[in-house]
């Protein structure tokens, strides 16, 4: 087995009927940030649960650093697990939070008053202290579980949704943390509602759906997946400028607006720049009320959409 | 660093959860107010005890400072057994569901602390809170001493008695807080049990005395730490006045084994305080003999309290292979060898001693 930070061989996991997670192949390299992208119940809390070694796959094989992962004492030793909901210990300083956690790591005492104040000065809060953590805000316990869970220097870390729940400032603070820990060598996985704070910070994704992994690589291999497209914005005539669209050079297919957005058509669009100017001019000289024309970016938010939609599409034929 | 060195590294440390909950729980004044708030009552029932033990005093008759002394240590005897009993699970029915309900579980279960050290960590902590409300009892139960008429081998059995069946309540409390990962429906849980034991096989024990002339099954009696701490104080003194028997300090009065009341100088008074006469129901076996003054010869009391013991660790033992299994996050219910040599050696060892002592037939 080479030397994958992460690998899952045909990773299995049912609860009675439903399949959470079916056969999931995921390599994740050393030192890489890993997003783990997916609508709610795509399974991406079920496979970090597995990867930590908390939850027993129904089949299929995790390996972390080329470790099979049996038990999950196993996995304790590599892994820093965050949870995507958590709770505090109420009255327990800050301090003794994190030298609770280096208790059940086995640090040795020497070392652990060392390894709280270094871990306290990473997420800046060696002021609180001595605060009660109960007292901390949702920002502060947010990074303070994030510390919790660098306690015994993991090489690997799982942050499910580590961002939910921070305001702006604090979101900013978690991606200069996450920063650091990769300059520190760590791989960490990072599962996600908040596609473009993603992509400013991961190295390579995964697009989940469904408990199957959709797409995964860095964002330009995902990137030549995404179909190019459209935007028109038209104000009035919706049906005859859809016909019109569709008998155009370069046109794959328009999608039916959505409801949110009634007068704004996706078109799937092939065609060089020449044809995209026939096209609106054609729409033109059709005297259809244009309010907006543009190429849609590739942005991981479209790409996710567009991978996800294909896939329920799929299942429903 | 390897899942070896770790667990030798803190194998040495004390245990982590055993740290935590001591730090958190002796915070606030809620351990506090609980700990004045058992002083308090286990004084007032001290003193009620000690009046009614000396109400005879008032009419004229005679009271020997034994009495009083035996009275007053039954009592409170019974007093700790019950508190124990009930405030145990109290302390521990959120040892496991507590974590699960605040979402800490998962944090816990995912570092290097094996299962066994984590319910290690939560029956310490719980029993060392209750260890803490035992021995602030002991200047106020040591009051029976000044009044006389117990002997440290009551005192030991007593205490033996009180403290394994505080363990086996807390340990009841982790289990069903482990199976059942809710600490409403583990309270429930736990409390209908221990009502069921402490009432259920008394109120066994009572219908069979009502329908039958034959001794109460020991299999009624044993099960239950209230008829085991009767069988243990039973030996102390006896009679009240409905006619009970008596080993100690009669036999230093003249008496012996088969005794009749009415040859006792404490006859008219013993062990005398509410519930007595419940709480050792079908622990006197009747004999079909009289004494001189036509009163039955009641045999000595039965020594059911050492089949208790054994009953209590094995059930200990039971409540914590189960939770150990419960909190397991992967493969729960596969047996272990670990749990083949814990199976074992606990057999052998309980066989070995109650075949050896004889206590399986006394």
């Amino acid at each position: 087995m080479s030397e994958l930070a992460i690998q899952t061989v045909d990773l299995l996991r049912r609860y009675g009927k439903y399949t959470a997670v079916n056969n999931l192949n995921l390599s994740i390299t050393p030192g890489s940030i890993f997003g783990f992208l997916g609508p709610n119940g795509a399974g991406k809390t079920t496979t970090l649960r597995m990867l930590a070694g908390l939850l027993e796959p129904s089949s299929g094989q995790v390996f972390l650093h080329g470790q099979l992962i049996q038990k999950t004492s196993t996995a304790a030793a590599i892994v820093g697990y965050m949870p995507d909901f958590f709770g505090v210990y109420d009255d327990l300083r800050v301090w003794e939070y994190l030298d609770f956690y280096a208790r059940c790591h086995g640090i040795e005492p020497a070392k652990r008053k060392s390894t709280v104040d270094g871990l306290l000065d990473l997420v800046d809060l060696s002021e609180k202290r001595n605060a009660f953590v109960q007292h901390l805000s949702r920002g502060m316990q947010q990074r303070l579980c994030l510390a919790h869970a660098l306690v015994h220097d993991p090489k690997i870390l799982l942050l499910d949704e580590p961002a939910s729940g921070l305001d702006p400032q604090a979101r900013v603070e978690l991606r200069e943390l996450l920063r650091t820990l990769r300059d520190m060598g760590k791989t960490i996985i990072l599962s996600s509602h908040i596609l473009n704070e993603l992509e400013d910070i991961c190295t390579n994704f995964g697009i989940m759906a469904r408990g199957q992994l959709l797409a995964q690589g860095s964002l330009e291999t995902l990137r030549q997946r995404s179909r190019p497209a459209l935007q028109i914005k038209v104000l009035d005539d919706l049906e005859r400028a859809m016909r019109l669209i569709g008998a155009q050079a370069g046109v794959l297919r328009v999608l039916e607006p959505a409801e949110e957005t009634p007068n704004l058509i996706e078109v799937e669009f092939d065609g060089n720049e020449q044809q995209a100017a026939q096209l609106l001019l054609n729409l033109a000289r059709a005297e259809l009320p244009i309010a907006d024309f543009h190429r849609e970016d590739d942005s991981l938010e479209r790409l996710f959409l567009q991978l996800v939609n294909d896939h329920v599409t799929e299942e429903q034929r | 660093m390897s899942n070896r060195a770790a667990s030798r590294r803190w194998r040495l440390q004390p245990n982590p959860i055993v740290v935590k909950e001591l730090r958190s729980r002796m915070r606030g004044g809620r351990a506090f107010m609980l700990l004045t708030g058992f002083l308090l009552g286990l004084g007032l029932v001290g003193y009620g005890l000690f009046l009614r033990a000396t109400t005879g005093q008032n009419n004229g008759a005679p009271i020997f400072s034994a009495q009083v002394g035996q009275t007053l240590f039954a009592g409170l005897a019974f007093m700790l057994l019950f508190l124990v009993i009930l405030i145990a699970p109290a302390v521990t029915v959120g040892a496991i569901s507590s974590e699960r309900e605040r979402l800490t579980y998962e944090m816990l279960i995912a570092t290097n602390l094996p299962s066994h050290r984590l319910l290690w960590g939560k029956l310490i902590s719980a029993l060392s809170y209750i260890a803490l409300l035992l021995l602030a009892a002991i200047p106020l139960g040591s009051i029976v001493f000044l009044f006389g008429g117990i002997t440290v081998r009551h005192v030991i059995q007593a205490a033996v008695i009180i403290v394994l069946s505080a363990i086996t309540s807390a340990m009841l409390g982790i289990w069903a807080s482990a199976m059942t990962g809710k600490t409403g429906r583990a309270a429930v849980v736990s409390y209908v049990i221990i009502g069921l034991v402490l009432g259920g096989f008394l109120f066994g024990a009572e219908i069979w005395t009502n329908r039958s002339t034959d001794p109460v099954p020991t299999g009624l009696l044993a099960p239950n730490p209230i008829s085991a701490l009767a069988s243990s104080l039973g030996t102390l003194s006896g009679p009240n006045s409905s006619g009970m028997a008596f080993e100690g300090i009669p036999r230093a009065a003249g008496g012996g084994p088969g005794w009749w009341p009415g040859s006792n100088p404490f006859s008219n008074a013993g062990l005398d305080f509410p519930g007595w006469q419940t709480f050792s129901i079908g622990i006197y076996p009747v004999t079909d003999q009289f004494g001189p003054d036509g009163m039955p010869i009641i045999a000595e009391p039965r020594s059911v309290w050492r089949i208790t013991l054994i009953i209590l660790i094995m059930a200990c033992l039971a409540f914590f292979w189960m939770a150990l299994h419960a909190v397991k996050p992967r493969r729960r219910w596969m047996p272990t060898w670990g749990d083949a040599a814990m199976l074992s050696v606990t057999s052998l060892s309980l066989l070995g001693l109650g075949f050896w002592i004889g206590w399986w037939f006394r």
